[in-house]
């Protein structure tokens, strides 16, 4: 069966309408697949037939502007073909003629039309697209309090038309990709031409047309099958929900990648500290920007150590904590029968079991949680003398340093990072949470996004706008970053100074 | 898997480790050479030390061209002193967490992390430690700068007098163990190999052994000013480890940054010294896997520092280097000269 689907799609069309349309009714399996329409026409004699998948394609713009520019159409001379429908019949603007017979399925499946014309070895394809779509609306999951506020949305073309309004530059390319070897998918690679390094843009478009796989499910996928190294905890591409985010690393010579389905983006290559930056940052002055960065920088740190350290102080170096705070330690743990490593995983797993419930609960009832969380867990918890108040607050902190970090992906694999540090902290206190920090400062360090170091430009230093673990004021950002081409024309030049 | 390291990277991570070498080797792990002219021995090592990087960068510079048994021996004696190194630092590491209150856990116990830390470390790549190198520098700068703000009150100037210590010939004598410590570093500043102009190589490494001196002889001072004079002398190990982790008197819980300091500083030190063995054992047959010579030469170390006694028995050695390693490296260069002119 495949053999034969597999030879059908090989070639080109034949000259015989009632041929090609066997041909077409055997790829879809018409009509066991109801999706599929084969609507026959007529041009002043002349049989024409449109194939299109109902609901991919919109039958509005089909039935006006193909079926009734056909049959309201001039005379037309013995013998015609698919240029002089374009040019004389039809009244979309977006056509195309082919006469492979799989680029021909490739377009029906994505929402085109073909137009088939008896006696004419080819098609027309025509943009009928108009598949239901949701509107552009606020981002879910970097909301920012000043700022633009609309997000991605899973339809490509109107992301590519939002990074558009954010750029309206002639030199704003989009390059598209299929990706997929059996079920394809269209990715696009954008960025700016002359800004974006040559290397970084020949090495993100290699990758993704040396991708493998069968299908690939959205940029989730593509993610996973470009990146770097699969087996580190650390994201090593971006991603982001907001086109603007997405256009400020187009303008500092990153490239970002769109696909269909998708309601984000993915920008590359990408450094630590721009899993740390958020919108944000640039929208409000610069005292405010490095203020609520240095802030997130501290939520970092808190959210991978502090439970480490807790359990290394608590355990294991008693004589470096204040008496005072030793003394309230014992006290609140003095009827708490486990051991604090124990207590520690109790409430970091009720936490992220608490994080991801309320992740997937309907909204309805998703007050419910806050009640289960706040009463059972938490006061019920100390009331029961299952765990001490003191390490309530240790992870209620954890966690909001956790939250504090833009990239979603990122704060994941903190978390993961941090458990670590809980390990070795138990196991060997400062010295096990020393180690630890070695092991991931070093990780993160060989860490590389598209090739380029994960931490530059600090390791390795490399020049850099005075925009990185603080926001200085935007006057003295006069270069876009080492990442973009050398002697780009987006160079400032001088300090702008106001 | 091929050890590699880029020059600025071996630059960065040598800088960084001879700060802490001379730091640890000064203050704590020699108590001959720590005293009030302890800073000045730094500053005269660092000039000794001289000729030796200078010589050292040519020698990278024509690595390729040594003939084979010159490089074998100049790798031999790199392999034997970076894992002397490492497995020193094993036991300092050990012995500083099992003061720190895991002195109930069986030495293994704590030799094992530390070497399955620099396993992974070593694993992850050269590069990846020369830009750990580069974000440890600023941290151990932050650190040290909490630690002085700490004590800020507490430092007196007076004990810093008498300014020559003990006089000349201990100034002398820790000046030579600080081309020792520095020489056994430099190991790792042979294993680049970027085509580097000879000039600026020597430029940058010079710039580097400045600022390491520098730094290294300014945290001698300053830990100078902590304690008396008089109280130093015949203090044991764990006595010296002790009143530089008790910075000064500052309050126990101020105590922090100074112990992350120091377990950086050695872990760093750890890392560098077992990339600089592998890689040495790497260039010694270049059919062996990078991931195999780690493995050995970290299981080496780890080996070797149980059977160390406390510092005492490195002051040798580190003299010994300080004549070997010279002397391997004129071999090498008069080989190499020999060749040329055939």
């Amino acid at each position: 069966m495949d053999t034969l689907q597999t030879s059908l799609l090989r070639g080109t069309l034949s000259a015989e309408l009632s041929e090609n349309e066997r041909r077409f009714k055997a790829l879809f399996k018409y009509p066991v697949n109801s999706d599929a329409q084969f609507r026959r026409t007529e041009l002043s004699g002349h049989s024409l037939c449109a194939i299109y998948l109902e609901g991919m394609a919109d039958d509005k713009k089909i039935s006006e502007f193909v079926l009734r520019a056909c049959a309201e159409g001039p005379d037309v001379p013995a013998s015609i073909d698919a240029r002089y429908l374009i040019e004389n019949v039809l009244e979309i603007a977006q056509c195309e003629c082919e006469d492979r017979v799989e680029a021909i399925v490739d377009a029906i499946v994505a929402g085109k039309t073909a137009l088939l014309i008896d006696g004419c070895g080819e098609a027309v394809l025509l943009e009928t697209r108009g598949y239901p779509a949701r509107q552009v609306n606020r981002t879910t999951n970097e909301s920012v309090v000043i700022g633009a506020q609309e997000g991605f949305v899973e339809s490509l073309r109107t992301n590519m038309t939002l990074l558009r309004r954010y750029i309206p530059s002639r030199r704003l390319i989009t390059e598209t990709i299929t990706v997929g070897k059996r079920v394809s998918s269209a990715a696009v690679l954008v960025y700016l031409d002359g800004v974006a390094d040559e290397r970084v843009i020949e090495e993100a478009r290699g990758r993704l047309k040396r991708i493998d796989a069968p299908a690939v499910q959205g940029l989730g996928a593509i993610q996973q099958l470009i990146e770097d190294n699969p087996w580190s905890l650390v994201p090593q591409l971006m991603q982001t929900e907001r086109p603007d985010r997405a256009a400020s690393c187009l303008l500092e010579g990153q490239v970002v990648i769109l696909a269909d389905n998708s309601p984000c983006a993915l920008a590359a290559p990408v450094t630590l500290f721009h899993q740390l930056h958020a919108s944000d940052d640039s929208f409000s002055r610069w005292q405010y920007g490095t203020f609520l960065r240095l802030i997130r920088i501290a939520g970092m740190f808190i959210s991978v150590f502090l439970p480490g350290l807790y359990i290394a102080l608590t355990d294991y170096h008693m004589h470096l904590l204040p008496m005072s705070l030793l003394g309230s330690i014992a006290e609140a743990r003095s009827n708490v029968p486990f051991p604090i490593l124990v207590e520690i995983l109790i409430m970091e797993f009720s936490f992220y079991l608490i994080n991801e419930a309320g992740t997937r609960i309907p909204q309805q009832i998703g007050s419910a949680l806050g009640i289960v969380g706040a009463l059972i867990l938490g006061q019920a918890a100390v009331s029961a003398s299952i765990i001490s108040p003191i390490l309530i607050i240790i992870v209620a902190i954890t966690g909001l340093g956790n939250y504090a970090i833009p990239d979603y992906s990122f704060g994941i694999g903190l978390v993961i990072c941090r458990l670590f540090v809980i390990a070795s902290g138990a196991l060997l206190g400062l010295y096990g949470v020393c180690l630890a920090a070695s092991c991931l400062l070093v990780s993160l360090c060989g860490q590389r996004s598209l090739g380029y170091p994960y931490l530059a430009p600090v390791a390795p230093k490399r020049s850099h706008n005075p925009d990185l673990l603080l926001r200085l004021p935007i006057w003295t950002q006069c270069d876009p970053m080492y990442l973009a081409r050398k002697g780009t024309w987006m160079r400032a030049g001088r300090k702008v100074r106001p | 898997m091929k050890l590699n390291i880029s020059a600025s990277s071996a630059r960065a991570a040598a800088l960084a480790a001879i700060v802490a070498r001379l730091f640890i080797g000064l203050t704590v792990d020699s108590p001959a050479s720590f005293h009030n002219g302890a800073w000045v021995s730094v500053l005269l090592g660092g000039a000794l030390s001289v000729p030796w990087l200078l010589g050292v960068d040519l020698l990278r510079q024509r690595f390729r061209a040594c003939p084979g048994p010159a490089r074998l021996l100049l790798m031999s004696v790199v392999l034997a002193s970076s894992t002397m190194g490492a497995a020193a630092t094993l036991a300092d590491l050990t012995r500083s967490s099992g003061y720190l209150s895991l002195d109930r856990c069986h030495p293994l116990a704590l030799l094992i992390p530390a070497g399955l830390a620099a396993l992974w470390c070593v694993w992850k790549g050269g590069d990846a430690i020369g830009y750990g190198a580069m974000v440890w520098a600023r941290l151990f700068g932050t650190l040290m700068l909490l630690v002085a703000l700490l004590q800020l009150g507490r430092y007196r100037s007076q004990w810093l007098l008498p300014l020559l210590g003990s006089g000349w010939r201990d100034i002398v004598r820790g000046a030579l163990q600080s081309t020792g410590h520095i020489m056994a570093i430099s190991g790792i500043l042979l294993l680049p190999d970027d085509a580097e102009a000879a000039e600026i190589g020597a430029r940058r490494l010079l710039r580097m052994l400045v600022a390491a001196v520098c730094v290294a002889a300014a945290l001698i001072l300053l830990r100078l000013m902590m304690t008396p004079t008089m109280t130093r002398g015949q203090e044991t190990w764990l006595k010296r480890l002790d009143s530089l982790l008790v910075n000064g008197r500052a309050p126990l819980y101020l105590q922090l940054p100074m112990i992350a300091a120091w377990f950086g500083g050695l872990l760093h030190l750890l890392v560098c010294e077992c990339f600089t063995a592998a890689a040495s054992f790497q260039r010694l047959s270049e059919r062996l896997d990078g991931r195999l010579c780690a493995f050995l030469t970290v299981l080496a170390s780890v080996v070797l520092s149980t059977t160390l006694s406390p510092a005492a028995g490195f002051e040798g050695f580190e003299a010994w280097l300080a004549v070997a390693l010279p002397a391997c490296a004129a071999l090498a260069l008069a080989a190499m000269r020999e060749k040329k002119e055939a």
